[in-house]
């Protein structure tokens, strides 16, 4: 769809492995597993389902205390996945210039930020709903939030498209590096759990929530909730050397219709949700080399990202392919492809920002 | 009641304020800009922390930018709406 | 000039919101300067609102769930654009369509019958999680018309209906799709009704924007969205242009979440860029459809800055007869900017009776003829996200 490389010069996770790359690779190496439990009330009594949730503090030495405690936990996970992919390219914030776009991508929004809202709507009869909780559940607030902790005055776009979230604002990613409207974009999903969706984990999968979460298990539903963040610092790939290689396809196609190649490494977004099962196991075929990275960061819809950057460290550490085909599919037949190539010139910094 | 009193603790609760104790608020500091520094965003949800515990009702920022002007100001006008 | 590679035909127009419900109805209200305020209750008091005639909203969207609201809004302006550009079903078959639809309301969970049961304790039942997951926006036009190109659904707050515009027509350049439908749609809503209440920035009364007693906003709902093809499937079928995407533009405040920077220097940003896409400078733009959402600081940024950026250049906001659409807002102003265009004439600022002694100059208080070259379209964003569109007539 379209031909230009980009290339990617950070990478920025958190989530229920921890926070960062050494926790993945950690993680990688000794297997992924949930790290929380989180109670739901049921007609039969409470139920305890497990939960890769993950932990926020480490965002406080990137922000102000004015941003701490105006923050949504929604827009924390943002700004410390950014501002580790940042890190990790040797960029610093404030950026104080125009030259960045940025984009966060969600399947699940800023619910909790929504159901906030709402409780301050329904308490005193509806007398004092928050303003405070209002702009913070907007769904652009995270991307808000980052533009003024880093003082980039650039683009923004959020995005809400499910699990094709990290795909279709790819596509934006590249148009904006391809016109030259920036230099670089600093891309990421961000998903957040809440007990509205843990409520509704427990009403739609019953007992079949206990996980682990069995990716290549196409009979069984075996989705574990995840949230966190994924961010990736992505620039022009032509010419230059990439830090950890090139996104060098973006494809959005239906699971039915496409094929990947006869030999490709091919890193399914199988989360263990049987509505998909079938789209993985048609796309699956006879691909011998098969990876599924959910395991290590939960069921989420936006694990694209994750995949894409779990399979840059992976190379780079030397634990995975050099050329990847990380895939995701959605329960309405759509089918995202992000194929990299991790050419590595690990000391590749970022001269664009 | 200590509506000043009040005022501090609610002040640092339901605006998230960390830094600050409601003993270390003087009456007389500005609540905006300088003093607690408060924004405009905090102005309106102060306007909400009013009536959620005084059931005082602030009706726009233009009756709000005098109330608002430091804790003293703000007990001042609770007390005169509370008697009214 | 314009920069003639960059421009992207529009081919097709369709919009519903308070004033009408097609795109001719919603151009005869308003050049007719004609409001129609509905009120509507939020807890115990009434407001001002923009709602939808029953007799202009699309099949089922009071009958069906809540929820699928923001879609049908959108397909049903989709399916007027698409007739509008002599899109057929068939004729869609085997091509590359993109959609790009901005939304406020259309991609928030906030069911708040469901969430009072469930906060309750009641446990509800999960059909209305199931309902969400199947009415995001763009997916829905998507599959109204058996469309299997990339889909985005913008939530940029008040930009989002420009964004998605924009968007589209950098998907064309690039050969991501030859043919979009973009643009945005939001439907009235207690819980955003609640948020804005909150923010203390609406009317009491009709909104007026740009006056001196302006107060705030009121709130609407409804859809617009533009088809835009590449200039080869123009030629293929031989379809009539009716305006181009000349420019766009989008630029941060980094400022505020909820306050615009009062020197307006993000939207002069957006500004620069979008003119500059469409290589052109202000002194080229014939008219600009303004935010102008009423709020005394949104319009006072503009209020300011248009006189200065573009001296003797006539600006209007149409939210008077519209209220702010959210997410809609720059999609339904984007089809009143290429209708202004093509009438060669822009709509009075209705709402508008003083002038603001702030301001350097004063909206179009009556509709006002116009050179219909170039119009500028301006969205600004909850947050401080702008994005400006550079639109020209066919001929551009």
């Amino acid at each position: 769809m379209n031909g230009r490389p980009l290339a990617i010069m950070g990478v920025g996770l958190v989530g229920g492995f921890g926070v960062g790359k050494q926790a993945v690779l950690e993680a990688l190496a000794k297997g992924g597993a949930p790290n929380e439990t989180v109670t739901v009330e049921t007609p039969s009594g409470p139920r305890r389902l497990p939960a890769y949730q993950a932990d926020v503090a480490a965002v406080r030495p990137f922000i102000s205390a004015g941003d701490w405690r105006r923050m949504n936990r929604f827009g924390k996970l943002a700004v410390l996945g950014a501002s580790l992919a940042l890190q990790d390219a040797g960029c610093k914030a404030p950026l104080n210039h125009n030259h960045l776009g940025l984009i966060v991508a969600s399947g699940y929004g800023a619910s909790k930020s929504t159901f906030d809202f709402l409780d301050s709507m329904l308490e005193d009869d509806g007398r004092c709903p928050s303003p405070t909780l209002f702009s913070n559940s907007v769904a652009s607030s995270a991307a808000s939030h980052l533009s003024i902790v880093l003082q980039s005055g650039g683009p923004s776009l959020t995005v809400s498209q499910f699990e094709m979230s990290p795909l279709s604002a790819l596509l934006t990613a590249s148009t904006w590096l391809a016109e030259g409207r920036v230099q670089a974009v600093l891309f990421g999903v961000v998903d957040e759990l809440c007990p509205v969706l843990s409520y509704s984990y427990e009403r739609f999968f019953g007992e079949q929530t206990s996980g682990p979460i069995e990716p290549f298990h196409w009979d069984k539903q075996t989705a574990v909730m995840g949230e966190g963040a994924a961010f990736l610092l992505l620039a022009p790939g032509e010419g230059g050397a990439a830090a950890y290689g090139w996104i060098d396809q973006l494809l959005w196609t239906r699971s039915d219709r496409w094929a990947a190649p006869a030999d490709a490494a091919l890193v399914l977004g199988a989360d263990g949700h049987r509505c998909c099962a079938d789209a993985y196991r048609r796309l699956a075929g006879d691909h011998a080399q098969l990876t599924a990275y959910s395991p290590l960061y939960g069921s989420l819809p936006g694990g694209h990202a994750f995949d894409v950057a779990i399979s840059a460290l992976a190379a780079q550490a030397g634990r995975g392919p050099n050329r990847v085909w990380p895939i995701k599919c959605d329960a309405e037949g759509n089918c995202g492809v992000i194929s990299c190539r991790f050419d590595r010139a690990p000391d590749a910094k970022s001269s664009y920002l | 009641m200590d509506i000043a009193r009040k005022l501090k603790e609610v002040i640092v609760e339901d605006l998230n304020l960390e830094e600050v104790t409601p003993d270390e608020i003087r009456d007389d500091a500005p609540l905006f800009g300088e003093g607690l520094g408060l924004d405009s965003l905090d102005a309106v949800e102060l306007v909400v922390v009013v009536k959620r515990h005084f059931g005082v009702e602030i009706k726009d920022m233009t009756e709000g930018r005098e109330a608002f002007a430091s804790i003293q100001a703000l007990t001042g006008f609770i007390e005169e709406h509370l008697q009214g | 000039m314009t920069h003639a590679s960059k421009a992207i035909p529009i081919t097709g127009l369709g919009c519903l919101c308070a004033a009408g419900g097609t795109v001719p109805e919603v151009a005869k209200t308003l050049f007719a300067g004609q409001r129609n305020v509905q009120y509507r209750s939020v807890g115990e008091r009434r407001y001002p609102v923009f709602q939808l005639a029953p007799q202009d909203a699309p099949p089922r969207y009071f009958e069906g769930a809540e929820c699928e609201r923001c879609g049908r809004l959108a397909v049903a302006a989709a399916r007027e654009a698409l007739t509008h550009a002599g899109l057929t079903q068939q004729a869609l078959v085997g091509r590359t369509v993109g959609v790009c639809i901005g939304t406020t309301v259309g991609s928030a969970m906030n069911n708040e019958a469901f969430y009072r049961h469930f906060r309750e304790g009641r446990m509800p039942g999960i059909e209305p999680i199931r309902r969400y997951l199947r009415t995001n926006p763009a997916s829905m036009v998507a599959r109204a018309f058996d469309l299997s190109g990339p889909c985005q659904t913008i939530v940029n707050a008040c930009s989002s209906g420009s964004v998605a515009i924009g968007h589209a027509a950098e998907w064309i350049r690039a050969g991501v799709c030859d043919v979009a439908i973009a643009g945005g749609a939001d439907m009235l809503c207690n819980v955003i009704h609640a948020g804005f209440l909150s923010l203390l920035i609406t009317d009491s009364e009709a909104c007026r924007p740009f006056d001196r007693r302006r107060q705030g906003l009121n709130l609407g709902e409804g859809a617009g969205i533009v088809v835009m093809e590449s200039e080869s499937s123009v030629r293929r079928r031989g379809a009539v242009v009716q305006a181009r995407l000349c420019g766009y533009g989008n630029a941060c405040d980094a400022f505020h979440i909820s306050a615009p920077e009062p020197t307006g220097r993000g939207l002069k940003r957006a500004i620069d860029l979008a003119l500059a896409e469409a290589g052109l400078d202000c002194g080229d733009i014939d008219f600009i459809n303004a935010h102008g959402t009423a709020t005394p600081e949104n319009d006072r940024v503009e209020g300011r800055l248009f006189p200065e950026l573009f001296a003797e250049v006539p600006f209007s906001s149409t939210k008077g007869f519209t209220g702010h659409t959210l997410g809609a807002a720059g999609g339904i102003e984007a089809v009143i900017t290429v209708v202004c265009l093509q009438r060669k004439q822009i709509v009075g600022n209705i709402g508008f009776e003083e002038p603001d002694p702030e301001f350097p100059g004063r909206p179009a208080a009556e509709n006002t003829p116009v050179r219909g070259r170039y119009g500028l379209s301006d969205s600004v964003a909850f947050g401080g996200n702008n994005a400006v569109l550079v639109l020209g007539g066919a001929d551009a």
